[in-house]
């Protein structure tokens, strides 16, 4: 099994935190969110920002406080930013620029 | 996942049944056209070789390669992709650079046996490809290849539109030249 820094997970988990931040505006507050998870503020804030790896329990109880699929809050094949994480800089870019801008 | 070098030679004699392929430079652009695959020319930075685009749910698919290498590491490059289209379905994209310094350590961390596997499948698929066994063994038919000199490399190199080094690494490959 391959140990994955925070660093090469960064874009991962900045994507997650993107979406429960989404679909927790309009619903709640950080506080809110936090006091239903037993969490503090400042941890929600850093899920959202993709400064904290969420356990998989805490994002089912994300998915549950916001009444969504746990499956919602994680970026799949669709997210291309997930696709391109592991590219480097020129890479991504010539990819990004040339078949996918273009079309 | 060992390198599946029977299903690779099976599937490049098809493509070239399919397409009538004789000996000489195989069409590999359209080859790569007629699975309505898009290809991209584009100057980007040396060190980028080519890519893989496929969008899942539109099924639209890309190749890139970089027009700054000579065309017959285009050619290497387009059929290295095709190799990786048709062999690994699993990947959405894939990216095909050299290894800088700064690389190194994220290279060592995919490093798990798998990918090298897939590069080595991609890299054989593109030789058979571009310089097909049947046609090197006519070519070679009754030569003794230990006794080729470098004209003759050259001529077939150029033939086939590959490199001497592409072609030199593939011979030694098929039996041709004693390591």
């Amino acid at each position: 099994m391959r140990h994955s820094s925070l660093e090469e997970n960064r874009d991962f988990y900045t994507a997650v935190g993107r979406r429960v931040a989404d679909i927790r505006k309009g619903r709640m507050t950080q506080e809110a969110l936090a006091g239903k998870l037993n969490l503090t503020r400042t941890s929600v804030i850093n899920i959202e920002k993709g400064r904290q790896q969420v356990l998989l329990h805490t994002l089912v109880n994300i998915a549950r406080v916001l009444q969504v699929l746990p499956t919602d809050l994680i970026p799949g094949e669709e997210n291309i930013e997930v696709l391109l994480r592991d590219k480097s800089k020129k890479g991504r870019d010539w990819i990004l620029k040339s078949a996918i801008q273009s079309k | 996942m060992a390198v599946r070098r029977k299903q690779i030679r099976e599937l490049v004699d098809s493509l070239l049944a399919k397409h009538n392929v004789k000996p000489g430079t195989v069409p590999v652009d359209k080859i790569v056209r007629a699975f309505e695959i898009e290809i991209r020319l584009d100057e980007v930075d040396e060190g980028l070789s080519g890519f893989l685009f496929r969008d899942k749910k539109t099924g639209r698919t890309v190749i890139g390669a970089n027009k700054g290498h000579p065309r017959n590491r285009q050619r290497f490059t387009i059929a290295h992709e095709l190799g990786h289209f048709l062999l690994h379905e699993g990947e959405a994209i894939h990216l095909d650079e050299d290894q800088g310094a700064f690389t190194i350590n994220r290279r060592d961390l995919k490093s798990a046996k798998g990918e090298d596997d897939g590069e080595r499948e991609a890299n054989l698929f593109a030789a058979e490809l571009l310089m097909p066994a049947k046609f090197l063994d006519q070519e070679l038919q009754g030569k003794n290849v230990d006794l080729l000199d470098d004209d003759s490399l050259k001529r077939l190199a150029n033939k086939y539109a590959v490199s001497v080094q592409a072609l030199t690494f593939r011979l030694a490959n098929l039996g041709y030249i004693k390591p």
